[in-house]
Protein backbone atom coordinates (compact mmCIF):
# COMPACT_ATOMS: atom_id res chain seq x y z
CA UNK A 1 0.00 0.00 0.00
CA UNK A 2 1.03 3.43 -1.11
CA UNK A 3 0.62 6.75 1.03
CA UNK A 4 0.53 10.29 -0.79
CA UNK A 5 0.54 13.27 0.09
CA UNK A 6 0.69 16.91 -1.49
CA UNK A 7 2.62 19.53 0.21
CA UNK A 8 0.84 22.32 -1.35
CA UNK A 9 -2.66 21.20 -1.00
CA UNK A 10 -4.91 23.35 1.39
CA UNK A 11 -5.68 20.29 3.71
CA UNK A 12 -2.81 19.91 6.01
CA UNK A 13 -0.62 16.89 6.08
CA UNK A 14 -1.37 15.33 8.60
CA UNK A 15 -5.25 15.20 7.69
CA UNK A 16 -4.29 13.53 4.56
CA UNK A 17 -2.68 10.97 5.98
CA UNK A 18 -5.20 10.45 8.54
CA UNK A 19 -7.75 10.35 5.75
CA UNK A 20 -5.70 8.01 3.34
CA UNK A 21 -4.87 5.50 6.56
CA UNK A 22 -8.86 5.65 7.72
CA UNK A 23 -10.14 5.47 3.74
CA UNK A 24 -7.26 2.30 3.68
CA UNK A 25 -9.06 0.45 6.43
CA UNK A 26 -12.68 1.06 5.56
CA UNK A 27 -11.91 -0.41 2.17
CA UNK A 28 -9.72 -3.15 3.78
CA UNK A 29 -6.19 -2.36 2.30
CA UNK A 30 -4.48 -2.04 6.05
CA UNK A 31 -6.59 -5.53 8.29
CA UNK A 32 -6.37 -5.15 12.11
CA UNK A 33 -2.88 -5.95 13.48
CA UNK A 34 -1.13 -4.23 10.75
CA UNK A 35 2.02 -2.61 11.52
CA UNK A 36 2.82 1.10 10.58
CA UNK A 37 5.73 2.55 9.65
CA UNK A 38 7.76 4.83 12.39
CA UNK A 39 7.32 8.42 13.11
CA UNK A 40 10.45 8.99 11.90
CA UNK A 41 10.69 6.47 8.79
CA UNK A 42 7.50 7.91 7.25
CA UNK A 43 8.39 11.61 7.96
CA UNK A 44 12.10 11.01 6.53
CA UNK A 45 10.16 8.92 2.99
CA UNK A 46 7.70 11.78 2.57
CA UNK A 47 10.04 14.65 2.96
CA UNK A 48 8.05 16.24 6.37
CA UNK A 49 8.36 16.93 9.80
CA UNK A 50 8.45 14.21 12.29
CA UNK A 51 6.21 16.23 14.42
CA UNK A 52 3.89 16.08 11.30
CA UNK A 53 3.79 12.51 11.14
CA UNK A 54 3.22 12.42 15.32
CA UNK A 55 0.31 14.24 14.91
CA UNK A 56 -1.46 12.24 12.67
CA UNK A 57 -0.84 8.87 14.52
CA UNK A 58 -2.19 11.01 17.49
CA UNK A 59 -5.20 11.61 15.78
CA UNK A 60 -5.21 8.26 14.65
CA UNK A 61 -4.85 6.56 18.22
CA UNK A 62 -7.42 9.16 19.68
CA UNK A 63 -9.87 7.95 16.86
CA UNK A 64 -9.00 4.05 18.37
CA UNK A 65 -8.19 3.53 14.81
CA UNK A 66 -4.45 2.44 15.83
CA UNK A 67 -2.93 1.39 18.49
CA UNK A 68 0.64 1.95 20.03
CA UNK A 69 2.29 -0.92 21.83
CA UNK A 70 5.36 0.79 23.20
CA UNK A 71 9.05 -0.68 21.39
CA UNK A 72 6.68 -3.22 19.69
CA UNK A 73 5.48 -0.18 17.08
CA UNK A 74 1.62 1.12 16.19
CA UNK A 75 -0.66 -1.23 14.79
CA UNK A 76 -4.13 -0.83 13.45
CA UNK A 77 -6.63 -1.46 16.34
CA UNK A 78 -8.49 -4.07 16.34
CA UNK A 79 -11.98 -2.68 15.39
CA UNK A 80 -10.61 0.47 13.49
CA UNK A 81 -12.95 -0.51 10.69
CA UNK A 82 -16.33 0.19 12.70
CA UNK A 83 -14.28 3.01 14.62
CA UNK A 84 -13.49 4.65 11.33
CA UNK A 85 -17.19 5.20 10.69
CA UNK A 86 -17.34 7.32 14.10
CA UNK A 87 -17.05 10.44 13.05
CA UNK A 88 -16.07 12.70 16.15
CA UNK A 89 -16.47 16.31 15.08
CA UNK A 90 -20.37 15.08 14.50
CA UNK A 91 -20.78 14.05 17.99
CA UNK A 92 -18.97 16.54 19.25
CA UNK A 93 -21.30 18.77 17.54
CA UNK A 94 -24.61 16.82 18.73
CA UNK A 95 -22.86 16.86 22.44
CA UNK A 96 -22.71 20.89 22.35
CA UNK A 97 -25.98 21.53 20.66
CA UNK A 98 -27.59 19.73 23.24
CA UNK A 99 -25.93 21.28 25.79
CA UNK A 100 -26.12 24.87 24.69
CA UNK A 101 -30.12 24.04 23.89
CA UNK A 102 -30.07 23.47 28.28
CA UNK A 103 -28.38 26.15 29.12
CA UNK A 104 -30.88 28.56 26.55
CA UNK A 105 -33.71 27.22 28.19
CA UNK A 106 -32.47 28.60 31.63
CA UNK A 107 -32.50 32.00 30.19
CA UNK A 108 -28.70 33.10 29.61
CA UNK A 109 -27.97 34.74 26.35
CA UNK A 110 -25.94 34.27 24.11
CA UNK A 111 -22.84 36.28 24.91
CA UNK A 112 -23.45 34.83 28.82
CA UNK A 113 -22.83 31.41 27.27
CA UNK A 114 -19.78 31.99 25.36
CA UNK A 115 -18.01 33.85 28.22
CA UNK A 116 -19.12 30.55 30.43
CA UNK A 117 -17.55 28.81 27.29
CA UNK A 118 -14.81 30.76 27.39
CA UNK A 119 -13.74 30.36 30.82
CA UNK A 120 -14.29 26.44 30.65
CA UNK A 121 -11.85 25.95 27.42
CA UNK A 122 -9.50 28.70 30.02
CA UNK A 123 -9.83 26.19 32.84
CA UNK A 124 -9.48 22.79 31.17
CA UNK A 125 -5.98 23.99 29.77
CA UNK B 1 58.85 -14.49 13.27
CA UNK B 2 57.43 -15.54 10.20
CA UNK B 3 56.38 -18.67 9.44
CA UNK B 4 56.00 -18.64 5.38
CA UNK B 5 59.65 -18.55 4.26
CA UNK B 6 61.11 -14.78 2.53
CA UNK B 7 60.44 -16.05 -0.80
CA UNK B 8 57.29 -16.84 -0.48
CA UNK B 9 56.29 -14.16 1.32
CA UNK B 10 58.16 -11.50 -0.91
CA UNK B 11 55.65 -13.02 -3.83
CA UNK B 12 52.98 -13.00 -1.80
CA UNK B 13 53.69 -9.30 -0.93
CA UNK B 14 54.29 -8.11 -4.66
CA UNK B 15 51.14 -10.19 -5.60
CA UNK B 16 48.86 -8.21 -2.75
CA UNK B 17 50.19 -5.06 -4.01
CA UNK B 18 49.65 -5.85 -7.80
CA UNK B 19 46.27 -7.28 -7.13
CA UNK B 20 45.33 -3.95 -5.33
CA UNK B 21 46.38 -1.72 -8.09
CA UNK B 22 44.77 -3.98 -10.67
CA UNK B 23 41.39 -4.58 -8.92
CA UNK B 24 40.60 -1.10 -7.45
CA UNK B 25 41.95 1.49 -10.23
CA UNK B 26 41.86 -1.11 -13.49
CA UNK B 27 39.29 -3.50 -12.63
CA UNK B 28 36.90 -1.96 -10.99
CA UNK B 29 37.32 1.82 -11.94
CA UNK B 30 36.89 0.46 -15.95
CA UNK B 31 33.40 -1.29 -14.15
CA UNK B 32 32.26 2.20 -13.28
CA UNK B 33 33.15 3.77 -16.23
CA UNK B 34 31.40 1.28 -18.43
CA UNK B 35 28.45 1.67 -16.04
CA UNK B 36 28.25 5.20 -16.20
CA UNK B 37 28.68 5.17 -20.03
CA UNK B 38 26.22 2.75 -20.66
CA UNK B 39 23.78 4.94 -18.69
CA UNK B 40 24.58 7.88 -20.92
CA UNK B 41 23.65 6.11 -23.68
CA UNK B 42 20.80 3.91 -22.81
CA UNK B 43 19.41 7.02 -20.76
CA UNK B 44 20.35 10.00 -22.20
CA UNK B 45 19.91 13.67 -20.92
CA UNK B 46 17.81 14.69 -23.68
CA UNK B 47 14.85 11.49 -22.77
CA UNK B 48 15.58 11.38 -18.90
CA UNK B 49 16.41 14.51 -17.94
CA UNK B 50 14.94 14.14 -14.61
CA UNK B 51 18.24 11.35 -13.88
CA UNK B 52 20.52 14.26 -14.70
CA UNK B 53 21.28 17.30 -12.58
CA UNK B 54 24.36 17.92 -13.95
CA UNK B 55 24.91 19.29 -18.09
CA UNK B 56 26.01 16.01 -20.16
CA UNK B 57 29.32 18.15 -20.54
CA UNK B 58 29.62 18.34 -16.77
CA UNK B 59 29.38 14.44 -16.51
CA UNK B 60 31.39 13.65 -19.36
CA UNK B 61 33.78 15.82 -18.24
CA UNK B 62 34.02 14.26 -14.63
CA UNK B 63 34.06 10.63 -16.07
CA UNK B 64 37.22 11.70 -18.51
CA UNK B 65 38.61 13.26 -15.58
CA UNK B 66 38.08 10.00 -13.22
CA UNK B 67 39.62 7.76 -16.05
CA UNK B 68 42.67 9.72 -16.35
CA UNK B 69 42.50 10.31 -12.55
CA UNK B 70 42.49 6.12 -12.05
CA UNK B 71 45.29 5.38 -15.11
CA UNK B 72 48.13 7.95 -13.47
CA UNK B 73 47.44 6.73 -10.34
CA UNK B 74 47.36 2.83 -11.81
CA UNK B 75 50.50 3.98 -14.08
CA UNK B 76 52.42 5.19 -11.40
CA UNK B 77 51.72 2.94 -8.65
CA UNK B 78 53.11 -0.10 -11.56
CA UNK B 79 55.93 2.10 -11.37
CA UNK B 80 56.53 2.33 -8.13
CA UNK B 81 55.97 -1.43 -7.85
CA UNK B 82 58.75 -1.89 -10.42
CA UNK B 83 61.24 0.53 -8.88
CA UNK B 84 61.26 -2.08 -5.17
CA UNK B 85 61.76 -4.96 -7.58
CA UNK B 86 65.02 -3.57 -9.40
CA UNK B 87 66.01 -1.99 -6.64
CA UNK B 88 65.39 -4.88 -4.16
CA UNK B 89 63.46 -2.74 -1.55
CA UNK B 90 62.72 -4.37 1.73
CA UNK B 91 59.68 -6.30 2.00
CA UNK B 92 58.24 -3.77 5.02
CA UNK B 93 59.00 -1.20 2.53
CA UNK B 94 57.53 -2.86 -0.14
CA UNK B 95 54.41 -3.90 2.36
CA UNK B 96 53.79 -0.81 4.13
CA UNK B 97 53.67 0.63 0.77
CA UNK B 98 50.17 -1.24 0.46
CA UNK B 99 48.14 1.33 2.75
CA UNK B 100 49.68 4.22 1.53
CA UNK B 101 49.13 2.92 -2.64
CA UNK B 102 45.51 2.20 -1.44
CA UNK B 103 44.85 5.62 0.25
CA UNK B 104 46.15 7.08 -3.14
CA UNK B 105 44.02 4.89 -4.97
CA UNK B 106 40.55 5.89 -3.34
CA UNK B 107 40.98 9.83 -4.09
CA UNK B 108 39.40 9.24 -7.52
CA UNK B 109 36.14 7.08 -5.86
CA UNK B 110 36.06 9.49 -2.98
CA UNK B 111 35.91 12.40 -5.50
CA UNK B 112 32.82 10.34 -7.62
CA UNK B 113 31.11 9.78 -4.78
CA UNK B 114 31.11 13.43 -3.79
CA UNK B 115 29.83 14.43 -7.04
CA UNK B 116 27.25 11.89 -6.69
CA UNK B 117 26.13 13.12 -3.25
CA UNK B 118 26.17 16.82 -4.51
CA UNK B 119 23.87 15.52 -7.22
CA UNK B 120 21.57 13.33 -4.95
CA UNK B 121 20.99 17.11 -3.00
CA UNK B 122 20.35 18.95 -6.00
CA UNK B 123 17.75 16.12 -6.97
CA UNK B 124 15.89 15.83 -4.28
CA UNK B 125 15.92 20.01 -4.28
CA UNK B 126 14.94 19.91 -7.92
CA UNK B 127 12.03 17.32 -7.48
CA UNK B 128 9.29 18.95 -9.53
CA UNK B 129 5.97 17.81 -7.57
CA UNK B 130 4.46 18.77 -4.83
CA UNK B 131 3.50 15.31 -4.18
CA UNK B 132 4.88 12.80 -2.24
CA UNK B 133 4.63 8.74 -2.15
CA UNK B 134 5.58 6.51 0.62
CA UNK B 135 5.35 2.62 0.83
CA UNK B 136 3.34 2.70 4.05
CA UNK B 137 5.13 -0.75 4.97
CA UNK B 138 7.45 -0.82 8.52
CA UNK B 139 10.86 -1.91 8.13
CA UNK B 140 12.82 -3.71 9.85
CA UNK B 141 16.27 -5.10 9.10
CA UNK B 142 15.14 -8.89 9.20
CA UNK B 143 13.19 -7.99 6.67
CA UNK B 144 16.33 -7.84 4.30
CA UNK B 145 19.12 -9.37 5.65
CA UNK B 146 18.47 -13.12 7.39
CA UNK B 147 18.92 -12.94 10.80
CA UNK B 148 21.83 -15.48 10.23
CA UNK B 149 23.73 -13.17 8.49
CA UNK B 150 22.96 -10.71 11.44
CA UNK B 151 23.86 -13.10 14.33
CA UNK B 152 27.41 -13.76 12.46
CA UNK B 153 28.06 -9.93 12.12
CA UNK B 154 27.26 -9.64 15.79
CA UNK B 155 29.25 -12.94 17.12
CA UNK B 156 32.50 -11.53 14.64
CA UNK B 157 32.42 -8.57 16.81
CA UNK B 158 32.04 -10.16 19.79
CA UNK B 159 34.34 -12.70 19.55
CA UNK B 160 37.11 -9.83 18.30
CA UNK B 161 36.18 -7.83 21.50
CA UNK B 162 36.94 -10.65 23.72
CA UNK B 163 40.09 -12.01 22.08
CA UNK B 164 41.34 -8.30 22.52
CA UNK B 165 40.48 -8.19 25.88
CA UNK B 166 41.54 -11.51 26.54
CA UNK B 167 45.49 -10.14 25.20
CA UNK B 168 45.16 -7.08 27.69
CA UNK B 169 44.56 -9.20 30.59
CA UNK B 170 46.68 -11.86 29.75
CA UNK B 171 49.46 -9.22 28.55
CA UNK B 172 49.59 -11.70 25.70
CA UNK B 173 51.54 -9.02 23.73
CA UNK B 174 53.75 -8.42 26.94
CA UNK B 175 54.25 -3.99 27.08
CA UNK B 176 52.74 -3.53 23.74
CA UNK B 177 49.27 -5.55 25.24
CA UNK B 178 47.62 -2.04 25.51
CA UNK B 179 47.49 -1.66 22.03
CA UNK B 180 45.14 -4.11 22.32
CA UNK B 181 42.42 -1.87 23.90
CA UNK B 182 43.06 0.64 20.90
CA UNK B 183 41.98 -2.31 18.31
CA UNK B 184 38.94 -2.64 20.95
CA UNK B 185 38.44 1.27 20.35
CA UNK B 186 39.00 1.10 16.57
CA UNK B 187 37.03 -1.76 16.10
CA UNK B 188 33.94 -0.28 18.21
CA UNK B 189 34.10 2.73 16.55
CA UNK B 190 33.64 1.38 12.96
CA UNK B 191 31.23 -0.75 14.04
CA UNK B 192 29.23 1.86 15.24
CA UNK B 193 29.60 3.88 11.85
CA UNK B 194 28.69 0.94 10.05
CA UNK B 195 25.38 0.28 12.26
CA UNK B 196 24.80 3.78 12.05
CA UNK B 197 24.95 3.51 8.14
CA UNK B 198 22.66 0.71 8.12
CA UNK B 199 19.91 2.27 10.55
CA UNK B 200 20.25 5.57 8.18
CA UNK B 201 19.43 2.73 4.78
CA UNK B 202 16.93 1.51 6.34
CA UNK B 203 15.30 4.84 8.41
CA UNK B 204 16.89 7.83 6.62
CA UNK B 205 15.80 10.51 4.34
CA UNK B 206 14.56 9.45 0.92
CA UNK B 207 16.96 11.16 -1.29
CA UNK B 208 15.19 10.17 -4.43
CA UNK B 209 11.36 11.16 -4.60
CA UNK B 210 11.47 9.83 -8.43
CA UNK B 211 12.23 6.12 -7.58
CA UNK B 212 9.52 3.96 -7.50
CA UNK B 213 8.45 2.28 -4.13
CA UNK B 214 9.47 -1.22 -5.21
CA UNK B 215 13.17 -0.58 -6.34
CA UNK B 216 13.45 1.70 -3.32
CA UNK B 217 12.99 -1.36 -1.11
CA UNK B 218 15.46 -3.45 -3.32
CA UNK B 219 17.91 -0.72 -2.77
CA UNK B 220 17.30 -0.27 0.77
CA UNK B 221 18.21 -4.22 0.64
CA UNK B 222 21.27 -4.53 -0.90
CA UNK B 223 22.38 -1.65 0.97
CA UNK B 224 21.68 -3.40 3.94
CA UNK B 225 23.41 -6.76 3.02
CA UNK B 226 26.41 -5.10 1.67
CA UNK B 227 26.95 -3.47 4.95
CA UNK B 228 26.45 -6.14 7.52
CA UNK B 229 28.93 -8.03 5.19
CA UNK B 230 30.93 -5.26 6.32
CA UNK B 231 30.97 -5.16 9.90
CA UNK B 232 31.87 -9.09 9.54
CA UNK B 233 34.41 -8.65 7.74
CA UNK B 234 35.73 -5.50 9.65
CA UNK B 235 35.70 -7.26 13.00
CA UNK B 236 37.44 -10.37 11.22
CA UNK B 237 39.95 -7.76 10.21
CA UNK B 238 41.01 -6.71 13.30
CA UNK B 239 40.74 -9.91 14.76
CA UNK B 240 43.44 -11.18 12.00
CA UNK B 241 45.58 -8.30 13.04
CA UNK B 242 45.27 -9.67 16.88
CA UNK B 243 46.27 -12.88 15.42
CA UNK B 244 49.27 -11.57 13.80
CA UNK B 245 50.56 -9.75 16.75
CA UNK B 246 49.65 -13.03 18.87
CA UNK B 247 51.62 -15.27 16.98
CA UNK B 248 54.72 -12.55 16.99
CA UNK B 249 54.45 -12.54 12.99
CA UNK B 250 55.97 -9.58 11.15
CA UNK B 251 53.92 -7.16 10.29
CA UNK B 252 54.51 -7.58 6.77
CA UNK B 253 51.33 -9.50 7.07
CA UNK B 254 49.09 -7.20 8.49
CA UNK B 255 49.80 -4.67 5.26
CA UNK B 256 49.04 -7.59 3.40
CA UNK B 257 45.79 -8.14 4.92
CA UNK B 258 45.25 -4.58 4.70
CA UNK B 259 45.52 -4.61 1.13
CA UNK B 260 43.37 -8.05 0.64
CA UNK B 261 40.52 -6.14 3.01
CA UNK B 262 39.97 -3.11 0.55
CA UNK B 263 39.82 -5.43 -2.49
CA UNK B 264 37.71 -7.41 -0.40
CA UNK B 265 35.58 -4.47 0.42
CA UNK B 266 35.19 -3.37 -3.73
CA UNK B 267 34.44 -6.98 -4.67
CA UNK B 268 30.91 -6.65 -2.28
CA UNK B 269 30.37 -3.09 -3.11
CA UNK B 270 30.87 -3.15 -6.75
CA UNK B 271 30.19 -6.48 -8.15
CA UNK B 272 26.30 -6.26 -8.01
CA UNK B 273 24.27 -3.29 -9.70
CA UNK B 274 20.55 -2.97 -8.42
CA UNK B 275 18.66 -2.52 -11.19
CA UNK B 276 16.32 0.08 -11.44
CA UNK B 277 12.48 1.04 -13.36
CA UNK B 278 14.69 4.54 -15.42
CA UNK B 279 11.44 5.25 -16.86
CA UNK B 280 10.28 7.33 -13.66
CA UNK B 281 13.48 9.95 -14.62
CA UNK B 282 11.10 10.73 -18.38
CA UNK B 283 9.93 14.07 -18.65
CA UNK B 284 6.28 14.46 -17.49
Amino acid sequence: MEIEIDINDDMPIFSQLVNQVKDSVIKGELATGFSLPSIRQLANELGVNQNTVAKAYKVLERDSIIVARGYRGTFIHDNAKENCQVNLKDKGLTIMREAIGSVQALGLTDSEIRIIFSSLMKQSK
Amino acid sequence: MTFLNSHLMTVIVYIAVISQIFTISIIFANKWYKRKTFLLEKYSPENYPNLYVQSSATEHKRMKFRRVADRIIASLSFALVLFFLLTQTDLETVASSILAIAIIQLVPWALSRYWSKENDLLMAKNFPSTKRKSSFQNRIITDFVSPAKLIIAVLSYGITVMFAVYIFIEQVWGEQSSKALSLILINTLMVSYLAWLLFNSLYGKKKDNFITSDDRLNLIAGKCQEITSYLTMYSAFIFGICLINTFDLSQVYISVLAGLFVQLIFVFSLTKTTEINYEVYKQD
